[in-house]
């Protein structure tokens, strides 16, 4: 079977943009990836569009009214903060399936200030009488729980947010360019314990967007030597767990991913040259060090304190800055962490270049307390 | 506190003289166990093998955490635990009657059940519960 590739991959600077309008921010990033492969919307034989807040108000279709009205099917795609890669892998299946040759998948989302979700009104109030919903709070119990098995100290999940805010530094579409020194993200505001403010992902607005095409299309165009090679492509929801209707695990749902990925694109994580994980909370990048196999379970505390999933270590891990420190637009950061991984096998991620990538992997979960979990990993090589 | 008492989540059984319980189902077909009552298992995917069964009122903690900041109004801080009941399931809940620095891996808790102080819009309780310490053999 052929492949299907990367040929334009770009997103806007994450900020808060109140004055813009959601289709306005997605239609800046999806011009900017056809820009990146010379490519016009005309081009583009069909558009999957991933957007959370906004998932019944069509905004692929208002994307279209932007750019260009073109008539080409259009999918809305929702799946928490999985959307965009979803809506990624959804331009994917088409592409493997041969219904199109040239697909653009968009992830956009605007957000307010401050914790995601807010009380129920109207009925009886559980926030505080029967625990907590807060997303924190729910990645909160997934740290002390490797806490519990393996000793994890409040230090080492602290030392996640010190690496990506200072590798954020060098990217200068992330929201924070600050260096948090870990004293600092220590004595931060805590949230959750083990979780300080700095140790939780911003809310920010916006929008990234990729150009996937067939083989037979990369070679028509002549679009080889920019192309990246999608060398997997892999989903998963959360399995039956005893606990995980109790408060939502995003560990077996990776693990399911993970494996399937590894298994498609016919390599392990040790052939892996740069990671783009989910951290929406400094736990979260711990944990999945150990579900993406990037380590052995129990050791990613050591991982963390050996400074090797820092650029310039042997296995970078959000080296764009990840959701704590470039930001967390929900639809918008599967694509995002795709375009980094896109930009890194290039060889033109600037300042933060991981020297020599040739095989990259991008991994989102979403979900809440009490609605479940996804997962999707896809694996990108050189083509 | 006047008024039928209603409970705040649908596991909780509240019977005619007041007292509660904690309502689960076990599959008859793989033996998971759950909170509340449902048609299909979840972990093999048996259906009409549900049965409902009363969950037992004690249990360890599994996890836990400290909430420091909720969303606007909400009391803080309190603590947040996920209890392995005896027999399961997990349930997610409040850890209350213990300090925040007290509170252990595997301590033995048990389940209280408390009007929460909020009421419906025809006056009657919402009937919550919370975790509390206990001891090793379950009382207090």
């Amino acid at each position: 079977m052929s492949g299907v590739y990367v040929i334009g991959a770009d997103m806007i600077r994450f900020d808060r943009f109140p004055e813009r309008s959601v289709p306005a921010l997605a239609a800046e990033a999806a011009l900017l990836a056809l820009d990146d492969c010379g490519l016009g919307i005309r081009d583009m034989q069909a558009l999957w569009c991933g957007n959370l807040y906004q998932a019944s108000a069509m905004v692929g279709q208002r994307l279209l009214r932007e750019i260009g009205m073109t008539g080409i099917p259009v999918v809305n795609v929702a799946n928490a903060c999985a959307t965009g890669a979803t809506a990624f892998r959804e331009a994917w299946l088409a592409l493997r399936a041969g219904a199109c040759e040239l697909a653009l998948a968009v992830g956009v989302e605007q957000m307010g200030k401050g914790m995601l979700g807010g009380l129920e009104t109207g009925g009886f109030v559980a926030e505080g009488v029967i625990g907590s919903d807060t997303t924190p709070a729910m990645f909160a119990l997934i740290g002390q729980e490797h806490t519990r098995r393996h000793g994890t100290t409040f230090e080492q999940f602290a030392k996640v947010a010190v690496k990506n805010h200072h590798h954020a530094t060098l990217n200068p579409k992330a929201m924070y360019r600050v260096e948090t020194p870990l004293a600092q993200v220590m004595a931060a505001e805590m949230i959750s314990y083990p979780l300080t403010k700095l140790m939780c992902s911003v809310n920010v607005d916006g929008a990234a967007a990729a150009v996937l095409a067939s083989e037979a299309a990369v070679k028509r165009l002549g679009l080889g030597r920019r192309a990246v090679l999608v060398r997997a492509s892999a989903m998963a929801s959360d399995p039956w767990d005893p606990r995980d209707l109790a408060s939502t695990d995003f560990s077996a749902v990776t693990r399911l991913a993970a494996r399937s990925a590894y298994e498609q694109a016919g390599l392990g994580p040790g052939d892996l040259d740069l990671v783009e994980l989910h951290d929406c909370f400094a736990t979260a990048e711990l944990v999945h060090y150990e579900n993406l196999g990037l380590c052995a379970d129990g050791e990613a505390g050591r991982l963390i304190d050996s400074g090797e999933t820092a650029l310039g270590g042997c296995l970078p891990v959000n080296v764009s800055g990840g959701l704590l420190s470039k930001g967390h637009p929900l639809g918008a950061t599967g694509i995002a962490n795709i375009c980094e991984i896109v930009q890194q096998l290039r060889g033109e991620a600037g300042a933060r270049q991981v020297q020599g990538a040739r095989v990259g992997l991008a991994h989102v979960v979403g979900g809440g307390q009490g609605i479940g979990s996804a997962c999707a990993i896809h694996v990108f090589g050189k083509a | 506190m006047g008024g039928a008492p209603r409970p705040a989540v649908p596991y909780i059984h509240v019977a005619a003289d007041g007292s509660c319980a904690l309502a689960g189902s076990r599959c008859e077909a793989c033996g998971a166990v759950y909170a509340g009552e449902r048609e299909v298992c979840a972990a093999c995917c048996a259906r009409g093998r549900m049965r409902s069964i009363a969950l037992a009122t004690q249990g360890r903690v599994h996890t836990f955490t400290t909430v420091c900041r909720s969303f606007p109004g909400v009391p803080v801080p309190f603590v947040m635990a996920v209890v392995d009941l005896d027999g399961g399931p997990a349930l997610r809940g409040t850890l209350a009657g213990v300090a925040p620095q007290a509170v252990r891996f595997g301590m033995r808790v048990r389940v209280e059940f408390r009007d929460s102080g909020q009421r419906d819009a025809d006056g009657n309780p919402w009937i919550a519960f919370c975790f509390v310490p206990a001891t090793e053999d379950g009382q207090r």
